[in-house]
């Protein structure tokens, strides 16, 4: 597509909108931004979801009353086969924080218009669940983290709980509260079990837990130190956060950095990718009960990780980025052991494939559990390996291709069924062709600088970032502040994403297969909560 | 059933008893400060992002210091001080029972 038929395609996607557009124009070079009269959001972005297709990519409030007296809510939509963004901005009255709620007709705003009471105060009118999201019940109703006029030094008392999780009734109904603290190694969410007997007739899930508010303490740091607050949103999707916050300042400064950073970032997302995906792998058979699945699977990954280590010094790959390029190099030698480890790695890890893929049990709990159907998945805007695994062809190394990506062969790998054997075959499938793109990266990969400097920022550009981290799609949206400071950081993860869909997928399922479920999904709460 | 046994039989046993190799080459560990070389310009102390470098009066002199507890090893520090006075070293096992050790060295 040359660059001229794709800004007729933009302006006729933007025709229908005729008089209710206020002004439109051109953000970075894969982005346009309308600015629309409050009342007009739920036709303008009905219209952009369901007649043109596009996917809500992410929502933000900011409070910009030290810019323009307003607060600001931004809508941004994802056309995936024009390789472009449309923002919808629409300014609220500081008097008058209120919106029309598009959550029944896009479920996927659920979250985010509940988050921008919680955080900003600003209400979505028509919302069909009025509870708070992110700071549960025990805190203050009048009191907006986001706010500018918030401080975060200040203590906040906490109020009596106003009770925030799904009662269930019902004679032969048991409720079965679980969590928020759980036996095992993982992070914090409260689940309520409606079943009958040991059938789950409805889940509700708390999360939050960890918020940090970590948008809140990046707000004023000096960009090159909110680095490191991105590196660390997730611990096992580090690098991606870390890359998407790098590529969001980058596009603000309008900056690319040399070819050869671009194929190292790619060539460490998908060292995270591999790593990620093999333990999760083995951590899945945990869900049945299958000791051999989850040590071959921790071995694997711990190879791999001491591969990270070799290679980038952090087995978690923290530390590899800078704003601009990459932060070290890579030798031939590096690179040639990487593919001889890589190629141990790939026979192990096909032989414990085919243990697992032909076991009876494992193959008996895993299909047509949990299923997640397409419509679910589109409707919530799903994605990463529980999208491509109920038919939903989203990949962002392939629709808005960063890094080497756009150079670089990235296969899509789809299952249809949506259940946990899905969810698993789309991960193994994955670990394959990681592998592949890893061996295409060191064959191309040029040689050169791998960094670049960057350029000063004008004060309140903002920009987005992305990555496909091996959970999903992660995007950063950024305004830049005086100074090349931090004004507002939205962190959008794939968890967040992800999590309204997994309660839907439980229930008609034995209480015992949540755990299943879950880890197929493979969710973190920490990414999610911030 | 015979390919698992098989599969553990071939792999042995992986785990490994102390004391273990030493960490990568390039593995980012412990920060080392020669108070020689330092000139007390505190470029680094601006640039840490976890506040983990201070001066301290020690002896009577002024001194950079470091929280080994602080620090989250990103390099920052070395890679800007134009003396290279601080460096990083692959050393890992910074555990201790004194918790003063692991505050200033
Ligand atoms: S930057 Fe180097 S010379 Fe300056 S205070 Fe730090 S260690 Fe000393
Ligand atoms: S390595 Fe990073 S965190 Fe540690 S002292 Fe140096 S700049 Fe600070």
């Amino acid at each position: 597509m040359n660059q001229l038929s794709k800004k007729q395609l933009v302006a006729r996607l933007l025709q229908s909108f005729g008089k209710k557009m206020l002004s439109s124009r051109p953000v970075q070079e894969h982005e346009t931004e309308l600015v629309i009269d409050k009342a007009d959001l739920p036709e303008v972005c009905r219209t952009l979801v369901q007649e043109k297709k596009g996917r809500l990519f992410t929502m933000v409030g900011n409070d910009e009353r030290e810019l323009s007296g307003h607060f600001a809510l931004y809508y941004v939509f994802a056309f995936d086969q024009l390789q472009h963004l449309i923002t919808v901005k629409t300014l609220l009255e500081e008097a008058d924080p209120v919106f029309p709620s598009i959550s029944a007709q896009i479920p996927a705003a659920n979250w985010y218009e509940r988050e921008v009471k919680d955080l900003l105060g600003l209400r979505a009118l028509g919302h069909p669940d009025r509870r708070p999201l992110i700071l549960h019940g025990d805190w203050p109703e009048d009191q907006y983290p986001l706010r500018k006029d918030f401080s975060a030094a200040l203590p906040v008392s906490r109020q009596p709980d106003r009770g925030t999780s799904m009662q269930y009734s019902g004679r032969d109904v048991t409720e079965i509260p679980v969590g928020p603290i759980h036996a095992g190694i993982i992070e914090p969410g409260h689940f309520r079990f409606g079943a009958v007997g040991d059938t789950v007739l409805h889940l509700d899930a708390k999360l939050f837990y960890t918020h940090r508010g970590l948008e809140k303490s990046a707000e004023g740091l000096p960009l090159t130190k909110a680095l490191f607050t991105a590196e660390r949103i997730c611990g096992v999707c580090a690098l991606s956060h870390a890359v998407a916050f790098a590529q969001a300042v980058e596009a603000a400064a309008q900056l690319t950095p040399p070819p050869r950073a671009l194929y190292l970032r790619s060539l460490f997302l998908e060292l995270e990718r591999l790593y990620n995906h093999i333990g999760d792998l083995g951590n899945l058979c945990a869900g049945f009960g299958f000791a051999v699945g989850v040590s071959h699977g921790s071995r694997l990954r711990e190879q791999l990780q001491q591969l990270n280590e070799e290679l980038a010094g952090h087995r978690y790959l923290r530390g590899v980025i800078q704003l601009g390029g990459l932060r070290l190099d890579v030798t031939p030698a590096e690179l040639s052991r990487l593919l001889t480890v890589l190629e141990q790695v790939e026979a192990d890890f096909d032989e414990l494939m085919d243990i697992i893929l032909s076991h009876d049990i494992a193959l008996d709990r895993m299909a047509t559990t949990g299923v997640l159907s397409l419509q679910q998945a589109n409707d919530l805007e799903v994605v990463g390996v529980a999208a491509r695994a109920s038919g939903r062809a989203v990949d962002i190394r392939r629709s808005h291709p960063y890094a080497a990506y756009g150079q670089l062969d990235v296969p899509l790998v789809q299952y249809t069924q949506g259940d946990v054997l899905a969810r698993f075959k789309v991960r193994a499938e994955e670990v394959k062709t990681s592998l592949q793109i890893i061996r295409q990266i060191v064959c191309q990969i040029p040689a050169g600088a791998i960094w670049a400097p960057v350029p000063e920022i004008q004060p309140y550009t903002r920009a987005m970032g992305w990555a496909e981290s091996p959970r999903g799609e992660v995007c950063h949206w950024l305004m830049v502040g005086p100074e090349q400071t931090v004004f507002r950081y939205r962190i959008r993860s794939a968890a967040y994403s992800n999590w309204p869909a997994v309660p839907l997928t439980v229930p008609g399922n034995i209480v015992p297969d949540f755990p299943l479920i879950n880890k197929s999904f493979e969710l973190c709460y920490s990414c999610c909560d911030r | 059933m015979f390919e698992i046994l098989r599969k553990i039989w071939r792999t042995g046993t992986v785990t490994r008893r102390q004391p273990l190799p030493p960490a990568a080459a390039k593995y980012r560990g412990k920060i080392v400060i020669d108070p020689e070389r330092c000139n007390g310009c505190l470029e680094c102390i601006g640039i840490c992002p976890s506040g983990a470098l201070r001066t301290n009066c020690i002896q009577g002199k002024e001194q950079l210091v470091i929280s080994h507890e602080k620090c989250i090893f990103c390099g920052s520090c070395a890679d800007n001080c134009a003396e290279q006075a601080i460096k990083l070293t692959n050393q890992c096992y910074l555990a201790t029972r004194n918790k003063q050790e692991a505050q200033e060295r």
